[in-house]
């Protein structure tokens, strides 16, 4: 082997018995390009689906989960698009060049492989986190387009603040010296003046750009989302409980708008900034991301969902 | 001269048959002449070919700028890869993943390789690397050292070791609480049950002296027999830094000190393990630059050489 490459640009896996096949590849036209992964029943799709991954390290925790819905679906005859943006993943690109609008063109970048590669007409958006506020803006340019929000960010400012959070509990698990002369935890408000200052900070090992930050700073996902009604699923990942007040207003203002919104959960139990979960009973590390089966409950909700919205046949 | 860092433009999705399975990888190109050395990296728990903070991504595109190929893949069960996800135990380590990516390697006409792997792929790697003739060096980021099953991690503590635990403040105060008292009792349940199996076993058992770690001790020896170097990333505050520097770890200490400079350390302030702060990242960038060059690529000594010198 050498510098050229001999090998080629994309590569296919053909799965016989679930009737689908996925080719993993680098697309997009710029300068920078994209990893990704389109999931293609062997049959023609009756819809396409484009799936706006998280960020940081909920980027990494979702991704098998992601590869198992994608696989599940196309499965089930729907074409899925997955993707990373430009610096996350395998993609080009560096992270602290991200801004709001990088990621959402990101997305539709991926929606134009997945239209490309499949010919589907109709397509739905799906998201999880952060990667909701994506999909909410990128669906509200295509009408009536449906959209799945997996555990979703419903306030971008609040989803920095928790990071945030997170940076300082890992701050005080480092030894002594590795926070401010008098031992007190930085503010937000310092984070985010040294963030404007220096152009980026890290948080728990993850870069977060000022572009980032400023760009997507007072989004909300209703804002996004605009008020053309269409079909919403909201699954929540966490540990049960009552829906927050947060979701419980977006969904009162979807319904006041006239959106068909269903609201499920899913259960499981997510540290979401933090790499691992620590199960203190069994006193080990649970590594994450668990990879899902087909009668988990996301797959199941999520393709019950969008067959019933992108094929007219039975919902939940 | 080194090349530019490389880009997708230099990257191949690649997939590798691993028996009835297969690995999704991806492989990177040198940007600068190829110095005929591929490193292949392997993840650890909560992580895939990615890596936490993307460390993989970066390292290889680094290291393509001298002269390095590289593959980054996914474990079975994980990211693009088909199969049952791993269990993660360190009795069921991936073995059959290395062969394959090796045996793939060699395909695309590169018979010498650097393993690295994090974590559990690190122990991995270690476990598969005795195996392989064309390894030119090992890069052990973070790797367990204890042979431990997963709840056992007090119960496995040497004797002694687990009574002084058993006796701190923390522990005493815990035992007010019922269900850390319910905790502590399974740790001595758990405790009595090694000792008794351990007692049926007395050779191996001496041969321990209550620090197991013989599947991580056994490959590091030939590794080192072999002459082939190693490089070990550890964080301060990590739980297998703890493991590495114990002192019942007396038959890893001997070999250590039998290595000389063919194992290396490098240690990063507070915590290696997840990652969690750019200056590790850094310094294991900067760490592993300084160490590639001089094992086995072109114009340096290869494992064979140094297995001569020494």
């Amino acid at each position: 082997m050498n510098t050229e490459s001999t090998l080629p640009n994309s590569v296919e896996r053909v799965d016989e018995q679930r009737r689908f096949r996925e080719v993993i590849e680098f697309f997009g036209e710029g300068r920078e390009r994209l990893a990704g992964c389109t999931h293609i029943p062997l049959d023609p799709p009756v819809a396409g689906l484009v799936v706006c991954p998280p960020l940081f390290n909920e980027y990494l925790k979702n991704y098998r989960r992601e590869v198992d819905l994608s696989r599940a679906l196309a499965a089930r005859g729907v074409a899925v698009q997955r993707f990373s943006y430009r610096g996350a993943g395998n993609s080009d690109g560096a992270p602290e060049d991200m801004t709001f609008e990088s990621l959402c063109a990101d997305a539709q970048t991926a929606t134009r492989r997945l239209t490309e590669a499949t010919g589907v007409a109709r397509v739905a958006f799906a998201g999880t986190r952060f990667g909701a506020l994506v999909a909410a803006t990128v669906a509200a340019r295509c009408e009536g387009a449906a959209v799945v929000f997996l555990e979703p960010v419903l306030a971008a400012d609040r989803f920095f603040a928790e990071g945030l959070r997170a940076k300082n509990s890992a701050q005080m698990m480092q030894p002594p010296g590795g926070g401010s002369a008098d031992g007190a935890l930085p503010s937000q408000q310092h984070f985010v003046e040294f963030m404007k200052s220096t152009g980026a900070i890290d948080v728990v090992g993850y870069t977060l750009g000022y572009g980032l930050y400023g760009s997507s700073s007072g989004r909300t996902l209703v804002d996004e989302l605009g008020s053309s009604p269409r079909p919403v699923l909201v699954v929540r990942l966490g540990a049960g409980g009552p829906p927050g007040r947060d979701l419980e207003n977006a969904e009162a203002t979807w319904r006041r708008d006239g959106f068909d919104v269903h609201v499920e959960s899913a259960g499981g139990r997510e540290l979401w900034w933090f790499a691992i979960s620590y199960d203190t009973r069994r006193e080990e590390v649970t590594p994450l991301p668990r990879g899902l089966a087909d009668d988990d409950p996301v797959v199941s909700l999520v393709s019950a969902w969008l067959s019933h919205n992108l094929t007219g046949g039975d919902g939940p | 001269m080194r090349g530019p860092t490389a880009t997708t433009r230099d990257e191949t999705r690649v997939l590798i048959p691993c028996g009835e399975h297969q690995l999704s990888a991806v492989s990177t190109r040198p940007t600068t002449a190829p110095n005929g050395v591929a490193v292949v990296f392997l993840h650890g728990g909560a992580a895939n070919s990615i890596g936490r903070s993307r460390l993989y991504v970066h390292l290889a595109r680094q290291l393509a700028g001298m002269g390095y190929h590289s593959l980054r893949v996914d474990l079975l069960g994980v990211g693009e890869s088909t199969g049952p996800e791993p269990s993660w135990r360190l009795a069921e380590l991936a073995t059959h993943e290395p062969l394959a990516v090796v045996d793939w390697l060699r395909g695309q006409g590169l018979s010498k390789y650097v393993l690295a792997g994090s974590c559990w792929g690190a122990r991995s790697a270690l476990a598969s690397a005795p195996a392989f003739d064309g390894l030119q060096g090992m890069v052990l980021f973070e790797p367990p050292v204890r042979d431990i099953e997963k709840g056992q991690v007090t119960a496995s503590l040497p004797g002694s070791q687990f009574v002084r635990r058993a006796f701190t403040k923390r522990v005493l105060a815990g035992l007010r609480d019922p269900d850390r008292r319910k905790r502590y009792q399974r740790h001595v349940v758990v405790k009595a049950r090694r000792l008794l199996h351990r007692s049926r076993r007395p050779d191996q058992a001496r041969a321990d002296r209550g620090f197991e770690a013989r599947s991580f001790i056994g490959p590091l020896t030939v590794l080192v027999e072999r002459g082939v170097p190693t490089l070990l990333f550890y964080g301060e505050q990590d739980r297998a830094y703890e493991e590495f520097t114990n002192p019942a770890a007396e038959r890893l200490t001997e070999l250590l000190e039998r290595a000389g400079d063919l194992v290396e350390i490098i240690l990063t302030p507070g915590k290696f393990h997840g990652l969690g702060q750019a200056e590790v990242q850094r310094i294991t960038t900067e760490g592993l630059e300084a160490w590639l060059p001089g094992r086995g690529g072109v114009g340096s000594p290869t494992a064979e050489s140094a297995r001569q010198s020494s």
